[in-house]
């Protein structure tokens, strides 16, 4: 392992961390998203059961 | 006290949420499909293409996709055909839309197949049928023979018959699942055994990164620090790519009427086994030449007495006999080096000399010629033996360069001087087919360019969240995917696999299979472990491939008025023929990589660009914006409305203007597979017969629509 493989190691791992860190921290911080956030799993189509 | 009861349960929701839409997005993409592309793509070099088209096509078209389908909802519309006629006014853009059918479908074909090593594995591991063994050449064995990979129709002779059980179970299951539209379950298990799964992926984790060293007397060179040196080191280190051995990074065979000499220069290597001098003694001995003894210090000596050409010194050195005929390949690393010398101790012939490229589609066999030393028998015979695998060329007068994906090889007619390249950092970079690679990988991984997140998104109501809840799901789904699929499965492969496996894996997603139970049979409680993770990644797959089939359902149902059991026995049908067709024609796994090519990055690529130019350009960016930050919990920031409009389209047309330049116009490897393969041949007409059905079935579509139009307008005048 290289020094620039460390470097790129630590911006890729890193950054995509941050970036999933921050989204956490505006799920967290920001009022009502729990009402407003979705995602495949709970987006129910219409002409299934519930 | 009831305010804290109110706090909990908000968080609790929150957790909820953040859960269920990292957990959706979660799949085989991220554990199985990421390493092998990084692997056939260079390793380290594929991680620059890989993170620009994260940051700049990937989230940018996550929110182009969800903001066009609750857009197209608003208009009536759930199918991809159909929000492209509500967002584009022509004739055409219906069918434009047939892309977001077939590529979820033809995707389920080849998922299903995946999904059911996933339970072959877990029944396996539970059942302690799995190889207890350390060997791993073991688990290779096991893989190979439970997905028949030697030979095609392994499933149906006999031979391979677990894996035609536990695909028609995972048959059975999705449909009954998605015909019974049993949400709920699939909520939950998003909710709560995905983060299990995550768990379990960190626990391996762990194991993986403390693995060191794990056979230091036969194989130093395979630890667990080169192994992420492979995964993460933009241009590969030498040291760690040929086990004991320097590498190089050009090879020159030059041969003439009584002399062979084979020389390699540079230091670097990146990707292309036998050009260093181990590689070329390990072709030889497959041409049936045989080690004499090891190299000592004394017959080193002996050799500088013989030839007084300078050299560095070596560090590995292999003499090879074969009917009298000693070939001396050393290893030596400088400027210039002469690699391997030809003794001709006694005048023989040769009768065949084969060289196999490690990566499995090169081999060169020349035979039937009297040598006296190594000689490729002409520069003809050479072409012909690698345009039947799978190389392209590019011609010229009195040069012939030939390529596949990873090394150029060219060859000099006059003189008969061929030259193999490996790729470089920059060569790697310069390749078209690995930016397309790290694209279509980053939109198969966060489902972009599928048209799943299209139809999803149509059934959400005006005030719903887009921009955070496509924020969080790209960048959970990124962290699994490069913060635990990355650092486990190439690392672990190239610890117990070797340089050699991890160039050439079994296919894009059998490497996760060979070198995952390496890891658990190198761990506490490893069966166990081993269960766990098979069996709920195999749980994170079916929660993706049932929402695989809801576009084209979208489609059936408000296209031609089908109930949804209807639809779902259609698409069943149609499914079935395909995911068995693959299954059949299981030989090296051909079928499944092809489709997975075409359907998998191909077109999911050309349908994301589609998508980002009617977002930008035919929708308009100021209705586009308002609707992505309609309901938003975040602020777009402004420099969005530039990636959308500029970056991401030029971006991707750019790439595909160069990868047909290198695919398309010319012979290139790609197209020789569609001309010489049956295999290839049959799978692209099993896409093209797929789309051929969904043409026909939008077309009805849109008299449907057409005709509902004309009688609301009818109803709207007359009222």
């Amino acid at each position: 392992m290289t020094g620039l493989g460390w470097l790129m190691m630590l911006v890729a791992v890193g950054g995509i961390t941050s970036l999933f860190a921050w989204c956490i921290y505006k799920v967290f911080s920001t009022p009502d998203t729990a009402e407003h956030m979705h995602s495949q799993a709970d987006i129910k189509p219409p002409d299934i059961e519930s | 006290m009831s305010q804290k009861k109110t706090s909990m349960e908000k968080w609790g929701t929150r957790v909820g949420v953040i859960l269920a839409v990292t957990g959706s997005a979660v799949g085989l993409g991220n554990f199985l499909r990421f390493p092998g592309q990084a692997a056939q793509h260079g390793g380290g070099a594929f991680i620059i293409p890989y993170l620009c088209a994260f940051v700049l096509l990937g989230l940018p078209i996550a929110w182009v996709e969800w903001s066009l389908g609750r857009y197209g909802g608003k208009h009536g519309y759930n199918s991809l055909p159909g929000v492209f006629r509500s967002v584009w006014k022509s004739k055409a853009a219906p069918f434009v839309g047939v892309l977001g059918l077939l590529i979820p479908v033809a995707i389920y074909m080849y998922y299903v197949y995946v999904e059911a090593w996933c339970l072959g594995y877990a029944w396996y591991y539970a059942t302690g049928a799995m190889p207890d063994t350390k060997d791993a050449g073991a688990f290779n064995t096991f893989f190979e023979s439970f997905v028949g990979i030697n030979e095609d129709g392994a499933a149906f002779s006999g031979k391979s018959t677990a894996i035609l059980l536990f695909v028609l179970l995972c048959f059975a299951l999705n449909f009954f699942l998605i015909y019974r539209g049993l949400a709920k379950g699939i909520e939950w298990f998003c909710r709560w055994a995905m983060p299990a799964l995550i768990l379990c992926a960190v626990i391996v984790l762990v194991r993986v990164l403390t693995l060191g060293t794990p056979d230091p007397e036969n194989k130093p060179d395979q630890s667990m620090l080169n192994g992420m040196g492979y995964m993460w080191n933009p241009v590969q280190d030498a040291n760690a790519l040929a086990p004991g051995d320097k590498a190089v990074q050009d090879l020159i065979i030059r041969t003439a009427a009584d002399a062979a000499e084979v020389t390699m220069t540079g230091e670097k290597l990146t990707g292309f086994k036998v050009i260093d001098a181990k590689g070329v003694a390990w072709a030889l001995a497959k041409a049936g030449w045989s080690k004499i003894k090891p190299e000592t210090k004394e017959t080193k000596n002996e050799t500088k007495k013989k030839d007084d050409t300078p050299r560095a010194p070596s560090e590995g050195s292999w003499k090879l006999n074969k009917n009298g005929t000693t070939i001396h390949v050393l290893n030596g690393v400088g400027s210039i080096k002469r690699a391997v010398e030809v003794e001709k101790e006694v005048e023989e012939s040769l009768s065949k000399l084969t060289m196999l490229f490690p990566r499995g589609v090169a081999k060169v066999v020349m035979e039937g010629q009297k040598f006296d030393t190594i000689q490729f028998q002409d520069a003809a015979e050479f072409e012909k033996a690698l345009k039947i695998t799978l190389w392209s060329n590019e011609n010229s007068e009195d040069k012939k360069t030939w390529s596949n994906n990873a090394t150029k090889l060219t060859l000099q007619l006059n003189d008969t001087k061929a030259t193999v390249h490996a790729p470089g950092f920059w060569d790697t970079l310069a390749n078209a087919d690995t930016w397309l690679a790290a694209a279509g990988q980053i939109f198969f991984s966060l489902s972009v360019g599928f048209g799943i997140i299209i139809t999803y998104s149509s059934y959400l109501k005006a005030k719903d969240d887009v921009a955070l809840s496509s924020l969080t799901a790209c960048a959970g789904n990124g962290f699994c995917e490069v913060a635990l699929g990355g650092l486990i499965v190439i690392p672990a492969a190239f610890v117990f696999l070797g340089f050699e496996f991890v160039q050439n894996p079994p296919g894009t997603f059998g490497m996760g299979f060979v070198t995952l139970p390496n890891v658990f049979a190198h761990m506490h409680a490893g069966q166990f472990f081993g269960f766990l993770f098979f069996f709920l990644l195999f749980l994170a797959a079916v929660t993706s491939s049932l929402s695989m089939l809801q576009p084209a359902i979208a489609l059936l149902e408000e296209g031609l008025g089908l109930t949804r059991k209807a639809s779902v026995a259609i698409l069943g049908f149609v499914t079935l023929i395909g995911c068995l067709f693959i299954m059949y024609h299981s030989k090296g796994l051909l079928a499944m990589d092809t489709v997975d090519f075409w359907a998998g990055s191909f077109c999911i690529y050309i349908l994301a660009t589609i998508e980002v130019i009617l977002f930008a350009w035919v929708l308009g960016m100021e209705k586009g914006m308002a609707e992505m930050q309609e309901g938003a919990q975040i602020r777009i920031p402004g420099f969005v409305r530039i990636l959308i409009k500029w970056v991401a389209p030029i971006y991707l047309l750019t790439i595909f203007g160069f990868w047909l330049a290198d695919n398309l116009l010319g012979d290139s490897a790609r197209l020789s597979a569609i001309r010489d393969n049956p295999v290839v041949q049959y799978s692209i007409g099993l896409i093209a017969i797929v789309a051929i059905l969904f043409l026909f079935l939008i077309a009805q579509s849109v008299k449907r629509w057409s005709q509902n139009e004309a009688e609301a307008q009818t109803k709207e005048v007359t009222s």
